[in-house]
């Protein structure tokens, strides 16, 4: 893209403007050769050759006015083929910010800063170099692409809107964000902030592999400071269930070093007592470690006591190690134990070990058959269970808790239940769904198939050629799926898609279940029923119940950052939530995947359409090839020669 | 076989007119021609005196009554006559095609030939690069020299020059030369051509022919590449009425003085259209020429 200097005016393609003298050429050489006329043999050249000898003005070339004509069109053509544009009246650049969770690092050289306080920094800088007439847009790419400034606004507004970067506990969906804005052609310049290392291409190669020239890539991080990013972090938090006492816990955990020296660390291990108060907690238990440059440390807590509201382990580096961990927020993680669920009832022929269920130690399972859950057995559970699994079995009316069917068999009409078939093809499937997330369902290898009606609750996730496998949908603030093949027995890595299929499905039955104990930052979860507020222990309000609030409708809350929130619901019952957030790619900023110079947007026709001059050249170039076409389509009468000079003997 | 043209009619027209030369030539043979040898004519001629061993029969007794001196009466003998036929075999005579120049001059060269043979003189065409007839004799021969032309293929360039010092170099008997071209060619060219056969002691006669696109050429074009159908050469021209009228004008003084060479040269000479009738040419203007009578 190139501007006309002193001008909003420019070309997309100014390249193109090479070829005008060519064609120039190209025409009066056409115009030379259509001029000669035809050529036709005779007998002859002795007298004709002096009829031309006397033509006084044969070299010089003379156009007539359709040569004009056609100059003008073809440089019509030319400015609208080189994407002659007027550019607004102001310079429009966009700023992308990451604010990944990686960006919540200390700039080492600088610890009191993080390097998204330093990326607001050099957006600041870069805003003040623009001129007050440009026109700005900042963008953050964590979670999802958002605009701060919701539209281009002049830089004095945008530098304002900068307070109102936050960090996200997520990935940096740089690549994704910076193609979606890219494909806008407005953006003159597009500004990258990113903590991670960028692959520039200068010169001659961002032609030759068509790389989007408006894209500056910044790494806020250095070359020379990149070997100082190192980090510590805790992952892989569970708290199960004592195998060794039924009366306890067990929290493993483990301790991440991405450093590329030995790191002494502390250890601790909190517990809250009760939910009403959690932010009293008490040290249950404290270890030094000593890590090893770039390894892991696998952690075990026994017997822990049950009745505990919810348990803190927390890391440190020791004093003068604190260079070597640069990511504060990784640095704890919360877990809760799962006081307030029910175990999950296994209704049909088969117990939880014949099923292999056994295996999921996250849940707990009951058997039971399907006479006495048709007495109503299930109903008076206490707790109530936290979802029932019918295998082989549908009852004759839906459940009231979340409710996983298995290959139902077909005579009632809860789930409509088509015949059984051998084998069917699969067709689609929402790979989208949390239930269908992670898996590619085109291997998968199905023998026994009841293909499914769609219940009114019910969304359809797989389909095959003999009818829908999988439906999903909630209804009266319960969860249902039903699958129209046999996943069971569970057998882990041995059959991982439907292992995978399994525990996607069991996840989202029951809200986030398996986590062992907490929830992901950065997701959204439903809250239990009657919610009245939830928020951050020590922290901000995530949710109040509205005062319309519909009943029977569970409310939702998102979870932007790790802690631990405590929900207070009608009847005066306190709950807790604990909230993680663990990413290797987000914690290991030695490692930090570089960012490379996007191509250039392909769908060039899209930039064409945006820029209306180059419509109307087309246009006007088309009418008047239709004029000529009209008016001016006749037998070229060529130019005209000056009349010939009769040889003096005439005379 | 002859060419269509050649109708019973137009032979029997043919035979009816006879060639002539404005000067004696010596023949080969006895024939209708007056010779430049003195014998056994029926035109007297001169008398000389008495040698032995003359014939006495030629001896003149009455004079010899009145003077009594022996002298002998001389006759003119009458012999045939050599014709040889140039015609212009340069690919401007047959461009462009529908002209039909060659044809035209091909057919007054077989008119020409057959009336000779029937006179029982000797006739030989020559058409410089392609063909060298020997001389045929007698009616018969027109067929032959008639086959030996429709079958030619004229194109291309030829040394024209040469082809006629060719063709004079076989001559023996000085005779008729008849040179039949549309003579569209450099005037000096023209000069040279025509000085060959003066140099050879021929009763010259130059027919021209030229075909519609001669006189008005390219008809219906206005902006034309002319290319020379001899040598290739290209010129671009406007043919507008202006340019037109120059050419008729440029060709007529261009013909204009070849006749004007041609008359010092002695040289009759006769303009044919390619379109016009064979028979009233040949029958109505050829006879005009000093070649018929």
């Amino acid at each position: 893209m190139s501007f006309i200097p002193g001008t909003n005016y420019g070309f997309l393609f100014p390249y193109a403007l090479a070829a005008a003298p060519v064609l120039l050429g190209v025409l009066i050489f056409a115009y030379l050769k259509r001029g000669q006329g035809v050529r036709v043999p005779v007998a002859t050249l002795l007298i004709l050759r002096n009829l031309q000898r006397h033509s006084a003005t044969r070299k010089k070339f003379v156009p007539p006015f359709r040569f004009f004509y056609e100059l003008l069109l073809l440089t019509l053509l030319l400015i609208g083929a080189a994407g002659f544009f007027k550019e607004g009246e102001h310079e429009q650049v966009a700023i992308l910010i990451d604010n990944s969770f990686s960006m919540a690092a200390r700039n080492p050289t600088d610890p009191a800063t993080t390097i998204l306080e330093n990326a607001g920094s050099q957006a600041t800088r870069i805003l003040h170099s623009l001129s007050g007439q440009d026109k700005v847009e900042l963008f953050t790419s964590a979670p999802g692409l958002r605009s701060i400034t919701e539209g281009l606004v002049d830089p004095a507004t945008a530098a304002r809107h900068l307070s109102d970067l936050r960090l996200s506990y997520t990935g940096d969906n740089l690549e994704g964000a910076l193609a979606r804005i890219s494909a806008n052609p407005n953006f003159k310049r597009i500004v990258v902030l990113t903590g991670r290392p960028v692959h520039k291409k200068l010169g001659a190669q961002h032609e030759q592999q068509n790389l989007d020239t408006r894209v500056d890539l910044q790494s806020l991080i250095s070359d020379q400071m990149r070997p100082l990013m190192q980090n510590a972090a805790i992952s892989a938090v569970h708290l199960l269930r004592s195998q060794a006492s039924k009366a306890g816990y067990e929290l493993t955990a483990q301790v991440e070093a991405y450093t590329s020296q030995p790191l002494d660390v502390l250890v601790t291990l909190e517990a809250a007592a009760s939910p009403q108060n959690p932010e009293r907690l008490r040290n249950v238990s404290e270890m030094r470690l000593r890590l090893q440059a770039a390894s892991t440390e696998k952690l075990v807590f026994k017997d822990l006591p049950k009745g505990l509201a919810a348990f803190k382990l927390s890391l440190r580096a020791e004093a003068g190690a604190t260079k070597l961990d640069l990511i504060k927020e990784d640095n704890q993680a919360w877990v809760t134990p799962e006081t307030e669920t029910g175990e999950v009832i296994l209704i049909g022929d088969f117990g939880p070990q014949a099923l292999g269920l056994n295996n999921l130690r996250a849940l707990s399972f009951q058997h039971m058959r399907a006479t006495e859950y048709e007495s109503g057995l299930a109903d008076n559970l206490e707790p109530a269970p936290q979802m029932l699994i019918f295998h082989h079995y549908l009852p004759s009316k839906l459940p009231t808790h979340n409710s996983l069917f298995v290959l139902p068999h077909s005579g009632n009409h809860t789930i409509p239940v088509l015949p059984e078939v051998q084998s069917a093809q699969l067709t689609r499937w929402q790979a989208h769904h949390p239930i269908l997330s992670y898996l590619n369902l085109t291997p998968l290898t199905l023998k026994k198939i009841r293909p499914l009606g769609l219940p009114a609750w019910g969304e359809e996730l797989v389909s095959s050629d003999a009818g829908p496998l999988v439906i999903a949908g909630e209804q009266l603030a319960h969860r249902y799926v039903a699958v129209g093949f046999e996943i069971f027995p569970y057998v882990g890595i041995r059959a991982p898609i439907l292992s995978i299929f399994t525990l996607n499905a069991l996840n989202w039955i029951s809200g986030g279940g398996l986590k062992s104990g907490y929830q992901n930052a950065g997701s959204v979860i439903k809250l239990p029923l009657g919610t009245v507020s939830a928020r951050y222990v020590g922290g901000s309000e995530i949710y109040r119940a509205p005062t319309d609030m519909e009943a029977g409708s569970r409310p939702e809350a998102a979870l932007p950052v790790n802690g631990l929130v405590q929900i207070v619901q009608e009847n005066s019952k306190i709950g807790l939530i604990a909230v993680n957030y663990f990413d290797a790619q987000e914690s290991n900023l030695l490692a930090a995947a570089p960012l490379q110079q996007p191509a250039s947007h392909s769908t060039r026709t899209e930039d064409l359409q945006k820029y209306l001059w180059t419509k109307r050249l087309a246009m006007v170039a088309l009418a008047l090839c239709i004029l000529e076409l009209i008016f001016l389509f006749a037998p070229f009468a060529g130019r005209a020669l000056s009349k010939t000079v009769i040889s003096k003997t005439k005379a | 076989m002859l060419p269509a043209v050649f109708t019973p009619e137009f032979l029997r027209q043919l035979e009816l007119l006879k060639l002539r030369s404005r000067r004696a030539f010596l023949g080969t043979r006895q024939g209708g021609h007056a010779s430049l040898k003195r014998g056994h004519g029926m035109e007297f001629s001169d008398y000389r005196n008495y040698e032995p061993g003359d014939d006495p029969r030629h001896i003149d007794w009455s004079v010899y009554a009145r003077s009594e001196r022996l002298y002998l009466k001389l006759f003119q003998e009458e012999q045939d006559l050599s014709v040889m036929i140039i015609l212009d075999s340069s690919a401007s005579m047959v461009t462009p095609a529908t002209d039909g120049k060659w044809e035209r001059a091909r057919d007054i060269a077989l008119s020409l030939a057959y009336i000779a043979l029937i006179q029982q003189d000797r006739v030989s065409v020559s058409v410089p690069g392609y063909l060298h007839t020997p001389f045929f004799s007698g009616a018969g021969g027109i067929h032959n020299l008639s086959g030996m032309l429709q079958k030619l293929s004229i194109s291309g360039v030829v040394d024209f020059e040469r082809g006629v010092q060719q063709a004079i170099s076989r001559i023996r008997f000085p005779g008729v030369a008849v040179f039949i071209s549309d003579f569209l060619m450099p005037f000096e060219e023209l000069e040279r051509l025509f000085n060959l056969l003066r140099a050879k002691n021929l009763d010259i006669s130059a027919i021209q022919v030229l075909g519609p696109n001669d006189l008005n050429p390219l008809e219906g074009e206005e902006q034309v590449v002319a290319i020379d159908s001899e040598n290739g050469d290209q010129v671009q021209l406007q043919l507008t009425p202006e340019v037109r009228e120059d050419y008729s004008y440029l060709l007529q003084e261009h013909n204009q003085h070849l006749c004007e060479f041609l008359h010092q040269s002695r040289i009759s000479y006769l303009l044919a259209h390619s379109q016009e009738e064979l028979g009233a040419f040949v029958v109505d203007k050829l006879s005009t020429m000093a070649l018929l009578k």
